[in-house]
């Protein structure tokens, strides 16, 4: 479900394209420190934009570092430095990973995944002593997803509403701020924007192998992916088209201290390009590199 | 933000003929205040500009109770909506039996709320559907389409517009701080034109 809320790599200035490296290589070297080198490839692109969003809000002190990696052991690459704020995001990337893989797992997901989260187990629980609230949050979210699925949920808002409110309260444990607020529901439709783009994307799969899939249920006739996606178009564009021009207002009328360009062609271009990604791919997206 | 009717020294229940007089027997004082040599001149200002926000919304509110019937049960739920109590909108309008194009309106203003425009799409749709006449259906249903479900609308041009300021959806008239800014400078060239008249005829 992860991989969805990327930057435009061709419209990134050099300086932010540094600057979302750092996040991405902080958290990830974060997880590796916390919680040993396993579970290091849970960090997602969705989790490092959520740091930026994060400490952008909260004018949070960052300091970066030169580090070599794993990965590339020759190169020293800039990163940011762990603290205590950059801990607990850490720490959500571990939490929700958890939690989709485990979901996966229930929907009947093969050998791979199941030995997966059983290794992701003690992480998880370290993860869970330092957020506790924030896993209370994923899990309610994924309950939530789970009864609507079971009663065949027919409304697109409804199925992505769980999601949607797990991100929200997500970042207002994160950040604090009104429940009401711009950043609150920024979320709510980043949130959405993910469940609805990751369902679209793997709708052939769940067409094949009979899970539930919101806009299955919701617009049935399918044949493959293009037939789908042509049917439906004016529906489904207005559904993505709604909650991307939502987030993109909402982001609108936040005031920004650090990284307002980055986080910009996140929200104002990364999102509608991934629409149109998945609206013209044949098959589904390969996981993003940027 | 104050309660706009405390601003008046009244409470939401006042008739609205009272709750218009009291406004411009205030505005009146404000207006004239305002020119008051040090920090009452600017105190009545200060009062004016605050009287003429809770004033546009206290009219909505007027002009929404007219709109639906006086105290109709869709009216207060209107009321409701407009002071963000949507748990009880939501319950209020579950209550009705009688569902008219007014209030599959506002429903759709609720799951607009929600975020939940495809549904607000949905409702929005009846609507129309049930009163095609409806200027303000039809707009807000324009609006959904062509703007907020339009994957080429001006990103730079898209704006909250869910509390206050500049709302994209839900019919409102134009919010007075603009206005409040032009009576000012319209005051103000008023006087300095006043001023140079003097002095060419003196």
């Amino acid at each position: 479900m992860f991989g969805y809320i990327v930057p435009v790599k061709k419209e990134l200035l050099r300086q932010d394209y540094v600057l979302y490296r750092s996040f991405y290589c902080g958290i990830c070297k974060l997880i590796g420190k916390n919680y040993g080198q396993l579970p290091r490839f849970t960090t997602t692109y969705d989790i490092t934009f959520l740091s930026l969003l994060v400490f952008d809000q909260l004018n949070a002190d960052v300091q970066f570092a030169e580090e070599t990696c794993i990965g590339n052991p020759v190169r020293r690459h800039v990163i940011v430095k762990g603290n205590s704020l950059l801990d607990r995001l850490a720490a959500a990337n571990v939490i929700l990973s958890y939690h989709k893989l485990r979901d996966d797992v229930i929907d009947g997901a093969g050998r791979g995944r199941r030995t997966m989260l059983r290794a992701l187990g003690r992480p998880y629980r370290q993860a869970l002593a330092l957020c506790p609230g924030i896993d209370a949050i994923v899990k309610r979210g994924y309950d939530g997803l789970r009864k609507l699925e079971q009663a065949g949920e027919t409304g697109i808002d409804r199925a992505a509403h769980p999601f949607a409110a797990l991100l929200k309260e997500a970042a207002l444990d994160l950040v604090g701020g009104e429940a009401d607020g711009p950043l609150a529901r920024l979320c709510y439709n980043l949130g959405k924007f993910v469940y609805l783009i990751d369902a679209l994307d793997d709708i052939d799969e769940d067409a094949k192998s009979g899970n539930y899939n919101p806009f299955l249920k919701r617009f049935g006739n399918y044949q493959n992916r293009r037939q789908f996606l042509t049917d439906n178009a004016p529906a489904l564009d207005f559904i993505l088209a709604s909650t991307v021009n939502r987030a993109i207002a909402c982001f609108n009328e936040l005031n920004f201290t650090q990284s307002y360009s980055l986080l910009k062609n996140i929200v104002h271009l990364g999102l509608r390009d991934k629409v149109n990604e998945v609206f013209a791919s044949g098959k589904k997206l390969d996981r993003p590199r940027i | 933000m104050k309660d706009p009717y405390a601003i008046l020294g009244l409470d939401r229940e006042s008739p609205p003929e009272l709750l218009r007089a009291r406004y411009e027997e205030l505005r009146g004082i404000y207006s004239e205040g305002r020119f008051a040599p040090g920090d009452a001149g600017n105190e009545a200002a200060r009062n004016l500009s605050e009287l003429e926000e809770a004033w546009v919304t206290i009219s909505e509110r007027i002009a929404a109770k007219e709109r639906t019937g006086d105290g109709s049960d869709l009216g207060y739920i209107d009321m409701l909506i407009r002071d963000g109590r949507y748990d009880e909108a939501q319950y209020k309008l579950d209550a009705l039996s009688d569902r008219s194009a007014e209030w599959h309106y506002l429903q759709s203003i609720i799951y607009y709320k929600r975020e939940w425009l495809s549904e607000s799409k949905v409702q929005l749709e009846t609507a129309v559907s049930l009163d095609p006449g409806n200027g303000r259906y039809r707009a807000a249903l324009d609006k959904l389409n062509l703007v907020i479900g339009n994957p080429n609308t001006n990103a730079d041009a898209l704006n909250d517009g869910i509390r206050g300021q500049s709302q994209q959806f839900y019919e409102e008239p134009p919010r007075q701080a603009g206005n409040t800014l032009s009576n000012c400078c319209l005051a103000y060239c008023l006087t300095s034109l006043c001023c140079d008249c003097v002095r060419c005829c003196g």
